[in-house]
Formats: C-alpha cells, structure tokens, sequence
C-alpha cells in the first residue's frame, strides 16, 4: 500500500531562493511523524509547499493526488489541513466562528457535533466560545488553532511548531492532545517541532532537516538513541 | 424652518447615494485592499445604461423594474470585468508599495466613460423615477417641505442594503468566509476559502451597487459624466470617514458627507464653492481623531 503522504525530491523556495534542495518523506495513514530542523532548516517552507502556500517542483500527493500545482482551498478538500507557524486563526472572529470556518469545506451536517467533540478536548475554548481568536492567550490560540484545523476532518495534520511560545505545561497539554486525536481518530500528523524530546515521545518516526535536505531518518527511538541527534536537538 | 428641514432631506438622499458608493470602496478594500477608482463613473455608467435600455432598447412601456434589474446586474459584471482587466493582470502584488492599481483602476474608468460617451450618449439624460411610475406617486409638499419619490427610495434602498450587508456578513458562513478573507487572505485559504471567489463577489457587488445607484440618482440629479467624480470623491471619503470595511460605516459616512453639504447650502449664500472645503474639514478631523474611521479596525498585517 502506498503512504498517505508520498513526498519525492522536493524542491521549493521563495522567488530566486531554493529552500528545499529534493525531500524524500512519507506518513503513513495514522501515523505521527516528527520533522526536527534548526531555525531556517526549512521547516515551515517544507509544510508551506504541502499544503500550497508556496510552490514546489518534484512530487508530492497524498493518496495518489498530487498536491503540486493546486491551491491551498483545493487541497483542503484532499484532506490535509495545515497549521501554520503563528497559527492561522482569524483573529478578528470568535472562537466559534473560527471553527465554523474551520469546517469550511465539509457539506455534512455534523458539524456542530464535531465542534461539541473539540470542546470537549480543549474545555477552555467552550469557555471561550464567543470571545475572539486574539483576545485569547497564546495557548488557546494554539489550542483553537488545532481545533480550526481538526474542523475540516482531515487525514493529515500539518503542524508547524505547536509548541512555539508556550509554557512547557501547555505544551505537554497539547502533545497529548495530539496523541489522543491521533488515537481517537486515525489522524495522521506531520509535526515540525524544536521541541524534540516531547514530539519524539508521542511520534512514530521522524526525520532531521539541515539546510534543505533531510540527513536523518529512523523510528522514534533511534532518533532519540542517536548521538548527533541528542546532541544538536535534544541537548543532552 | 423649512429651508433647514429641506436641507436634511436633500442630505439624507445625496448621503444616501455617497453610502451606496461607499460601501462599493470598502467591499472591494476589504477583499483586496485597494481602491478601485473606477466605481464613480461605474454610476454614472449605470444611469446611462438605464436611460438607455428604457428610452432606446426596449418597447414603450416596459416596466422600469426591467431595466433596474438588467442595469444592476450589468453594472456588476462591468465591476468583474475592470477587476478581470485593471487588477487581476497585476499578478500577486502588495498594494501598499506597488501602487500600479491606483492608475490602472482609474485609467479603467476612464476607458468606461468614454466607451459610454460613444456609443449611448455624451449628453445630460434622465430616466424616469421608479416609485413614481411604479406607484403614481409624484412627491408631496409637507409644511413647505419637498419630500419626491426619488428621496424616499435612495434612503430606504441604502439602508436597507447596509442591513442587508451586515447581516449576510455577520450570519452566513459565506459572509464569514468573506471577512476571514479580509482580515488574513492566507489563513482563510487554509481553511479551504479561495479568496478569489470572494474578490470577484466583492468587485461584482460593488459595481452592482453602483448600477443601483445610477439608476436611482439619475431621476432626481440627472445624469452627466461631470458627476462621476463628484460622487467618486465624495463615495471615497465617506467610505474613509466611516471606516473602510464597515457597512455601517458606509451609510454613516455617507449620511455624514451630505449633511455637510446641507448645512453648507443653507449656510452659504455659494455653496458650490463651500461644500469641497467643509467635507475636506470633516474629513481631516475625524481622521485626525480617529486614523482607522469612525467604525473602522486597525487592520494587522501578517506576513
Ligand atoms: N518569505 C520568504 N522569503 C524569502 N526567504 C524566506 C522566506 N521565508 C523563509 N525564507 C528563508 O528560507 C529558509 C528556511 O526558512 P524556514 O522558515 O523554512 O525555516 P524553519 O526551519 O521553519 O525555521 P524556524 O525554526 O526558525 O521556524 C531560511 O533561510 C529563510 O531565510
Ligand atoms: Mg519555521
């Protein structure tokens, strides 16, 4: 069986300027797959090219669709959503609202059931419901950043640094989250994170991106095993 | 007494028109954050295809309702076309530096009234007032109070199309796919918006709207090319004044704009003269004492 996500010799950047120099990456259907990365390895421009934002040469589809050359609407609707660094919420709309849109691209009539479901995961964004998106600490932006995405019933998660600005105890509410939505769910996720060791413990697999290029790849464990890993991205 | 109250109804109806191009600015801004320059003579263009479809086009006799209908919804595809050909052209841009939309949208219009002038008519036109051939009702003279047909429609029509607007705006999912797409044009494509439904809407509603108000104007100002920028400016800066973006600012700023312009004809023994002066004045204090307009949000912009 072919991977949910089949990435082949990515290529992408900005104009003139070659980020990604050719990615090989897959996530498997409910899978959680960890990308780890210096600042400016090209994480964020990695999850960009998935999900559209920028485009991409080589190839990249997810089941057998290719999201090269479509548009970030477009490819919502092949079941990706993408949480982008600095979190994508509409800042002027409630809680609610944000949600709603989340849901943008379904045509199913549960939607408020789904919302009542994300609710139930992150109780402060039903305490929260009317107020709006950038009235709310950064850690229920986070949270309703997740729950926007997880709206659209995708089968893969992008997430770009989750945990970026948060308390460590918001950011273990979160992973955890995160695993049970992938549990529950069969959500695959694709997370980028600087914040090793807890994405490590909830991921299945995992890949090391320097300047462009991935040089490493392996389970979690041995990702968290490897000597240079430990050293440049766990710190001990 | 009289000549006062005249003065606020002649400011309600022309502030009513001011709001109706207003909100055709602040939609357009709000989708795309520019300003399309062409929407005065869009006016203009829709009083003249309306003189021209009940005078020369169709049988006497056919119902002005027809023609209000046709001009509205050709003055909106006109609105997509000088998107389609000034705008869209320009590719991906930052409107705040690259200012290129500011000579092409104003340049569209140009190419409209000409287009106008030469093939439906160069002259000064009217069209006949919708509630009065609809209802037979010519006016009334209340306690030396002139109150025309033409007053009560533009009020009411302007009114109620703000409503209309902030209610689609705050209780339709399209119209919350609307404003997502205002405030953050890539966060609302990630949730699977595609923002350039929602520019091709905002520029068809804003020419639609212009349309609307050519053909109600024309009645009571009749129609003359040397409006358009009178409308235009005034429109502009009553969309500035009441907060680019917001309806209700719209019909504010617009409602605003003309009871300068009244009391400044009641003041004034020449108003023409008066009236660029007094909104000017208007213009520069509220902005002084409010940079974003009376209903308008900073807007943030994310990189
Ligand atoms: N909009 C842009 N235009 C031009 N270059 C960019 C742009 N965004 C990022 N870059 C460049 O691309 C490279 C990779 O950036 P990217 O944002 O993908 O890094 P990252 O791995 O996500 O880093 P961080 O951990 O700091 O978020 C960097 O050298 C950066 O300067
Ligand atoms: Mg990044």
């Amino acid at each position: 069986m072919s991977p949910l996500l089949d990435v082949r010799d990515l290529h992408a950047g900005y104009g003139p300027i070659t980020v990604l120099r050719g990615i090989d990456l897959t996530v498997e259907d409910g899978e959680i797959v960890v990308v780890l990365g210096a600042n400016g390895a090209g994480k964020t421009t990695l999850l960009r090219a998935l999900s559209g934002m920028i485009a991409g040469k080589g190839s990249a589809t997810v089941d057998g669709n290719s999201v090269l050359g479509r548009r970030p609407d477009q490819i919502v609707r092949l079941g990706v959503a993408h949480v982008p660094q600095g979190r994508g919420t509409i800042t002027d709309l409630t809680v609610d609202e944000n949600l709603q849109l989340g849901a943008y691209a379904r045509k199913d009539g549960e939607i408020e059931a789904d919302k009542e479901r994300w609710f139930e995961l992150f109780p402060r964004l039903r305490e929260r419901r009317t107020q709006t998106a950038g009235s709310m600490s950064g850690g229920e932006q986070q949270m309703l950043a997740i729950a926007r995405a997880l709206m659209a019933r995708p089968r893969l998660l992008l997430l770009d640094e989750p945990s970026l600005g948060l308390a460590p105890l918001v950011t273990q509410e979160v992973f955890r989250s995160l695993a049970q939505v992938n549990a529950e769910q069969g959500t695959a996720v694709l997370v980028v994170e600087q914040n090793a060791n807890l994405a490590l413990d909830v991921g299945n697999r995992g890949y090391v991106l320097e300047t462009g290029g991935i040089v490493a790849a392996g389970s979690a464990q041995q990702l968290q095993q490897d000597e240079a890993v430990r050293k440049a991205y766990l710190g001990y | 007494m009289g000549e006062v109250v005249q003065a606020l109804v002649y400011a309600l109806t022309v502030g009513s028109v001011y709001a109706l191009v207003a909100l055709g600015y602040s939609l357009i801004f709000s989708a795309t954050r520019i300003v399309n320059f062409a929407q005065g003579t869009l006016v203009v263009f829709g009083g003249y295809l309306a003189w021209w479809l009940y005078d020369q086009a169709f049988d006497a006799g056919t119902s002005i309702v027809w023609v209000l209908l046709l001009v509205v919804v050709l003055a909106g595809l006109t609105g997509v076309v000088v998107y389609l050909v000034a705008v869209a052209p320009l590719g991906r841009f930052d409107p705040k530096t690259n200012v290129g939309w500011l000579v092409t949208t104003f340049g569209a219009g140009i190419v409209i009234q000409e287009l106008v002038a030469k093939k439906i008519s160069s002259e000064g036109q009217t069209v006949p007032d919708l509630v009065e051939s609809l209802f037979g009702w010519r006016g009334s003279v209340v306690r030396d109070v002139a109150i025309g047909p033409s007053d009560v429609v533009l009020v009411a029509i302007a009114v109620l199309v703000v409503v209309g607007l902030e209610l689609l705006q705050s209780h339709t999912r399209f119209g919350l796919a609307f404003r997502a797409v205002a405030q953050d044009r890539p966060a609302a494509s990630l949730m699977g918006i595609n923002p350039t439904t929602m520019i091709l809407l905002a520029f068809f509603l804003a020419g639609a709207l212009a349309g609307l108000a050519g053909i109600l104007v024309a009645p009571r100002l009749g129609i003359r090319f040397n409006i358009a920028l009178n409308l235009g400016v005034a429109g502009f800066v009553a969309a500035v004044i009441g907060g680019l973006g917001s309806p209700r600012g719209a019909i504010v700023g617009g409602l605003l704009i003309g009871l300068v312009e009244g009391v400044v004809g009641v003041l004034s023994d020449r108003p023409d003269a008066y009236r660029p002066l007094a909104v000017f004045l208007v213009f520069v204090v509220i902005l002084a004492l409010r940079p974003t307009g009376l209903f308008g949000r900073r807007i943030e912009e994310k990189v």
